[in-house]
Parts: structure tokens; C-alpha cells; sequence
């Protein structure tokens, strides 16, 4: 029975964002080439999440706003088919696609070579290669990392968090599963009331309790225990990209950057109002997800759209990215879409300003069009 | 416009825990303002934090916040959208890559150095205490729980907490209702609850009072802290004293065990 927990965990938490993630590269792999310096297993990862969270809140919006009874049935009937459609459809895309390279004879020699070189069969291979071009104190810069992002999992072990904000987050999955509705439920007294829409477009918890429903393990286990197992890594793959797109040239520089970062992150909690001391007392709430992920993760795009002084407009992929984490933004808070969204039209005017094309902003406006109408429904209900 | 201004500091202050540890940014802006050749690497990490920062530092952003309904006492947040940890971090990490090995190997150590002396270990937290359970909750309220649960199967039974348990039982089944939750333990948000007034804030729990208005909320069984006191023995006044744990004794009222069960035999009946 644990096996069969463990198996559909490791579905649900890793299996369905990798495919969701190889999903976005497929969509965009013939018409924006700048899409083939994302192949990294990691790029992939953070992608498929981004992509996972704006479904859960395309999904999942209409259903609280709609359905006084049976909601979150229904979301998460609609968000597991969402979420299963796209993880599948890109798995069976990088199967068929690799097939293609595999035949054209592209993928033999280059383990990190297009989509064979994400799929499973190709990772130790792509892994084993990387690694042997490390030198000696490289290897034990990774291994001083591997050893700080171990110690960080175990402390999401060790230690329990007595957060104050928990009675209601926690409650409030616990609440739909037993209830079956969504946000309808007083979290601190578990009465009726009418829907909470403060927090009712969050819907992170929500997700915590569809892996729990589904997985068959205590919905407080999955965000005390398992999501941070997820998030502490997928936050440190969000840096590894930034690192790559920071020192493009120099491994070593990327891994002291990574060093750098695990040490301030340990050492970030100076106050109780850090992103830093979030990421380890409420790992499992969308506000440390959105300070820890989807931030920095607008960064990435940034940097990412604009490496050797590219021209923005011409990559859709990256704007459709920056959608998508400004309407993933939407499951961590709503003052997360509002932060998402300064984030991206602060950047986007700076960019513009430099580069002297107003439409280079109104293109950034325009990812921020879904955050706007996550605002709209806000402020109507 | 003045109190705005102290508000936004006070905000700063609280943030930064009076503590070096953000001036690490500051120092690598400067670095970065001198080596940083990349103009979009010069607009992320020096004219977007500047902006962002600009743009909390401004009062007329705390007050549109707050005319826009958000909650004052999170306006920090705009904070996170700017990467002090990852300039901080790049800085270092370019300095390191300037010179020669021993520069680099000086850099690292003091970089190190740096932000541990400059900062606080996330283990030293007072939020954080060693798990008791996998729940990652109290295991007194796990113990309560699994109690009544042991009696009750997984019927929706209305629970009065203990204010060291309010926050945790739901959190492990939100089957149990409560007459209130821990927002009436927040002070700045004034609540009033004729239970929380009768059970919490009297120094001495009025029994009989306490039962007047537990009643009106269904409340079928009681978790009594051993630190309070009451003018009676509750056991006088009807309630059933079923077992302690943790320091807490659980009574039930069988006055509302009687009204559940005529309700469901009302049910059991009208079907």
C-alpha cells in the first residue's frame, strides 16, 4: 500500500510536470528556436510546475466561483484532467519528437542532444557526461551542495513549524476534502460561511489536497512532509538556471553562486518577514512559493529574454512563460499576481526604456493580462 | 504623508531584524555597479531593485495599498520581488571570478563569512521545534484527537479548545467543529465570543455561565487546561469527565450528547 502511495506521489509530484514542462517545449519547438537552450531537465521541471499551477487556477477558479456543493470534486475531476491531458500530451510529444531526431540520426553522439536528451532513458547518460567535465574541486563544490540541499531537506523533517497562518491553510484542504466544497467553509471553526474570496483564487492549498485525496495520505503530511521534498529542490533548479544564464561560460562560478545562495537562504532569517525564513516555516504555502519560485522565476525569463541583448518581441514563448507565472502567481495569493505583476511591468519599463520601443512594454502589459483578469473577478466577487 | 513615511520604515526596520544581513545587497550593487557590463544585467540587478525599492520607499504606494483594501501589516512583501539574496550572490560570485586562485579562495572565505556572521541560522527560529510526529502537529492534539475519534468513530462533533490546541485540530481533522478558532486569540482583531469570553478571558471559569453559552454552540465536549481554574467542579454541574491528556482534562456534556442523538433518531426516523 506505501508503494502504491509512493508511486502515484512520485506521478503526480514529478511525473506529470516533467511531461507538463516537455508539453510548453513542444508547443513552441518549431517557431521559436531561442526554446532549445531550455532542454535541461531542470528548465523542464520548473516549466511543467509553472504550467501545473496556471491550470489549477484556470480549472479551479470557475469551480469556487460556481459550485456551492461538490466543488472541489469537480476541480479536481477538471484540474487532474487538465493537468494529466497536458503532462501526457508532452510525454508522448518528446517520444514522438525524439523518435524523429533518433531516425534523422541527430540524438546518437550528444546525450543532451534536443528531446532525447530529456527523456528518462537519456538522463544518467546526460548526468555522468556533465559531471566528468567537472574538476577536482568542482566535484567537491557539488558535493558541499549536494550536502546543503540534503541538510534542508532533512530539516523540513526535523523540524515541525508552529506558523500561525497554518490553522487556516492547512484546515482549509482538510475542510474540501471533507466537505467537498471550496473556500465554504470557516477554516478556524469549520461552520458555513459564504465563500472566502480573499483567499478562495489561492487555490495552493487545493492542490495540496488533490495529491492528498489522490494519494490516500493525510492532507497535513503532504504539505508538512512531501511538498517541501518538491519545492526545496525545484526553487534550488530555478537558480541553477538563473546561475546558467549568469555565468554562461564558467561551471565554477555557477556552483559558488549556488553555494552562495543555499548559504544565504540558511542564514536569510533575520527577521520572521523574509522570503528566506518563509521558505523553511511555510515551504508549504503559496506565499513562500511565490517569494521563493515565482519571482525569481520572472527574473529567469527576464534574463533569459534579454541574453546577448536579444530582441524581446520576437520570442512569444518567453512572454507566454510570463503569463503563465503571473497566473500561477494566482495560487500563492492574490497579492502575489499583484507583486507578479509590478514585477514584470517594473522590468518591462525598464526594458522598454533602454531599448526605446514602447512595444516592448505594451507586449509585457499584455502578460500581465491574465493577472488582470484574476484581479477583475477579485474585485467583482 | 509623515506617518506613511514612519509606517514604511517601521516596515523596513522589522524586515531587515536590525541586522547587516540586507546590507550584503547593498554592497554587491555597488560591486556590480562597477563590474557589470551586460546592460540587462545592469537593468535586473541594479536599475530593478532600485525601482522596486523606490516604488515601497514611496507613500503613495502604502496608501493606494491600503485604499485597494489589502492588508497594511503585508506590505513588506513588495520586498520579494527584489532579489537581494541573488545579487548578492552573483556579486560574490563574480568577484570570485576576477582574479587569480588566492583571490578567489579570499573571496569565497570572506563571502562566507559574511553571511553567516551577518545573518541568522534559519535552525535558531523560534517557530520552529523538533517534530513530534509526521503530522508535523503537537502530539497532544494528535493524542485528543485520536481519543475522541476512539470514541466517536468520524462523526462531526463540536469540540471547545484548549488555546494550545486551537490551531492544530483542525489542521488534523476538520471534521471537528469549534465554537471558535484562533482568530479570537488575535487581539488586533478585537473579536468578541461569548465562549472565548466565559472559558478564556475569565480568570476563573464561571461553570454554570460557561455551559449557558456552550451550549448554544453545541459544544459536546470540553478541553480544559489544568492551568484553568474554575469556581466549581465541573462534574457538580453535569459535565462527564472522560480521561486527561497532556494536561488536559476532556469533560463531555451530556446534555448535548442527548440533543445529537434525538436529532439523529429524528433523521433516522423522517427517511
Amino acid at each position: 500500500m506505501i508503494i502504491l502511495k509512493v508511486v502515484l506521489l512520485i506521478l503526480m509530484l514529478l511525473v506529470l510536470p516533467y511531461g507538463a514542462g516537455l508539453f510548453l517545449l513542444f508547443l513552441f519547438r518549431k517557431k521559436e528556436a531561442s526554446v532549445k537552450d531550455l532542454f535541461r531537465p531542470s528548465a523542464v521541471m520548473i516549466l511543467g510546475y509553472v504550467l501545473v499551477f496556471s491550470l489549477l487556477e484556470v480549472t479551479g477558479i470557475p469551480c469556487v466561483l460556481t459550485f456551492v456543493y461538490d466543488g472541489y470534486t469537480i476541480l479536481a475531476l477538471f484540474f487532474g484532467t487538465a493537468a494529466f491531458a497536458a503532462g501526457a500530451a508532452g510525454i508522448l510529444g518528446a517520444f514522438s519528437e525524439a523518435g524523429h531526431e533518433r531516425s534523422a540520426g541527430l540524438s546518437a553522439k550528444d546525450p543532451s542532444f534536443g528531446f532525447s536528451g530529456l527523456l528518462p532513458k537519456k538522463l544518467p547518460a546526460r548526468g555522468k557526461a556533465a559531471f566528468l567535465k567537472f574538476s577536482g574541486g568542482e566535484k567537491l563544490l557539488l558535493l558541499l551542495l549536494l550536502l546543503l540541499i540534503g541538510f534542508q531537506l532533512f530539516m523540513s523533517f526535523y523540524f515541525s513549524s508552529n506558523d500561525v497562518d497554518d490553522f487556516y491553510y492547512n484546515a482549509q484542504a482538510l475542510s474540501a476534502q471533507e466537505f467537498g466544497t471550496l473556500y465554504r467553509i470557516d477554516a478556524g471553526t469549520g461552520r458555513t460561511v459564504p465563500v472566502d474570496m480573499r483567499h478562495g483564487m489561492a487555490l495552493f492549498p487545493i492542490w495540496e489536497a488533490v495529491i492528498s485525496t489522490v494519494s490516500g495520505i493525510h492532507s497535513v503530511i503532504i504539505a508538512h512532509r512531501v511538498v517541501p521534498l518538491i519545492l526545496i529542490p525545484l526553487s534550488y533548479m530555478l537558480l541553477y538556471e538563473i546561475s546558467l544564464l549568469l555565468f554562461p561560460e564558467n561551471r565554477e562560478q555557477r556552483l559558488l553562486f549556488l553555494l552562495f545562495m543555499n548559504l544565504w537562504r540558511l542564514f536569510g532569517h533575520v527577521s520572521l518577514y523574509t522570503s528566506e525564513t518563509f521558505f523553511y516555516t511555510r515551504t508549504w504555502q503559496g506565499k513562500s512559493f511565490a517569494g521563493n519560485f515565482i519571482f525569481p522565476a520572472i527574473l529567469w525569463i527576464f534574463l533569459w529574454l534579454y541574453r546577448n541583448r536579444e530582441a524581446s518581441e520576437k520570442k512569444a514563448a518567453g512572454h507566454v512563460f510570463l503569463s503563465l507565472l503571473v497566473l500561477a502567481s494566482g495560487a500563492a495569493s492574490s497579492l502575489a499576481v499583484l507583486l507578479s505583476m509590478m514585477a514584470v511591468m517594473i522590468a518591462g519599463a525598464l526594458f522598454a526604456i533602454w531599448r526605446k520601443r514602447i512595444r516592448e512594454f505594451m507586449i509585457f502589459l499584455s502578460s500581465c493580462v491574465p493577472g488582470l483578469l484574476y484581479v477583475m473577478i477579485y474585485l467583482v466577487n | 504623508m509623515k506617518e506613511l513615511m514612519i509606517d514604511i520604515l517601521k516596515a523596513l526596520k522589522a524586515y531587515s531584524g536590525m541586522k547587516p544581513f540586507f546590507g550584503l545587497s547593498a554592497a554587491a550593487f555597488l560591486v556590480l555597479f562597477r563590474m557589470e557590463k551586460d546592460p540587462a544585467k545592469r537593468l535586473l540587478f541594479l536599475a530593478f531593485p532600485v525601482a522596486a525599492g523606490l516604488l515601497f520607499l514611496c507613500p503613495l504606494t502604502l496608501y493606494a495599498y491600503g485604499k485597494a483594501g489589502l492588508d497594511t501589516s503585508i506590505y513588506y512583501r513588495i520586498l520579494w520581488i527584489i532579489p537581494f539574496g541573488i545579487l548578492a550572490a552573483y556579486a560574490m560570485a563574480k568577484l570570485a571570478g576576477e582574479g587569480g586562485a588566492k583571490l578567489k579562495i579570499a573571496v569565497v572565505i570572506i563571502s562566507v563569512a559574511l553571511i553567516v556572521l551577518s545573518g541568522r541560522f534559519i535552525g535558531s527560529s523560534p517557530v520552529l521545534y523538533p517534530s513530534e510526529n509526521i503530522y508535523g502537529l503537537p502530539q497532544t492534539t494528535v493524542k485528543i484527537v485520536d481519543y475522541l475519534r476512539s470514541i466517536d468513530g468520524h462523526k462531526r462533533i463540536t469540540v471547545l479548545p484548549s488555546s494550545t490546541t486551537v490551531t492544530s485540530i483542525r489542521q488534523y481533522d476538520a471534521n471537528i467543529l469549534m465554537p471558535y478558532g484562533r482568530d479570537m486569540f488575535n487581539p488586533a482583531l478585537n473579536y468578541y465570543h461569548p465562549v472565548y469570553e466565559a472559558f478564556e478571558k475569565a480568570p476563573v471559569i464561571d461553570v454554570d455561565e460557561l455551559l449557558k453559552v456552550s451550549r448554544e454552540f453545541d459544544v459536546e465536549y470540553i478541553l480544559l487546561y489544568a492551568a484553568k481554574l474554575t469556581d466549581r467542579d465541573p462534574e457538580e454541574a453535569g459535565l462527564i469527565y472522560l480521561t486527561t491528556i497532556d494536561d488536559h482534562k476532556i469533560y463531555r456534556d451530556p446534555v448535548i450528547t442527548e440533543k445529537i442523538k434525538e436529532i439523529d433518531r429524528y433523521y433516522e426516523n423522517d427517511f
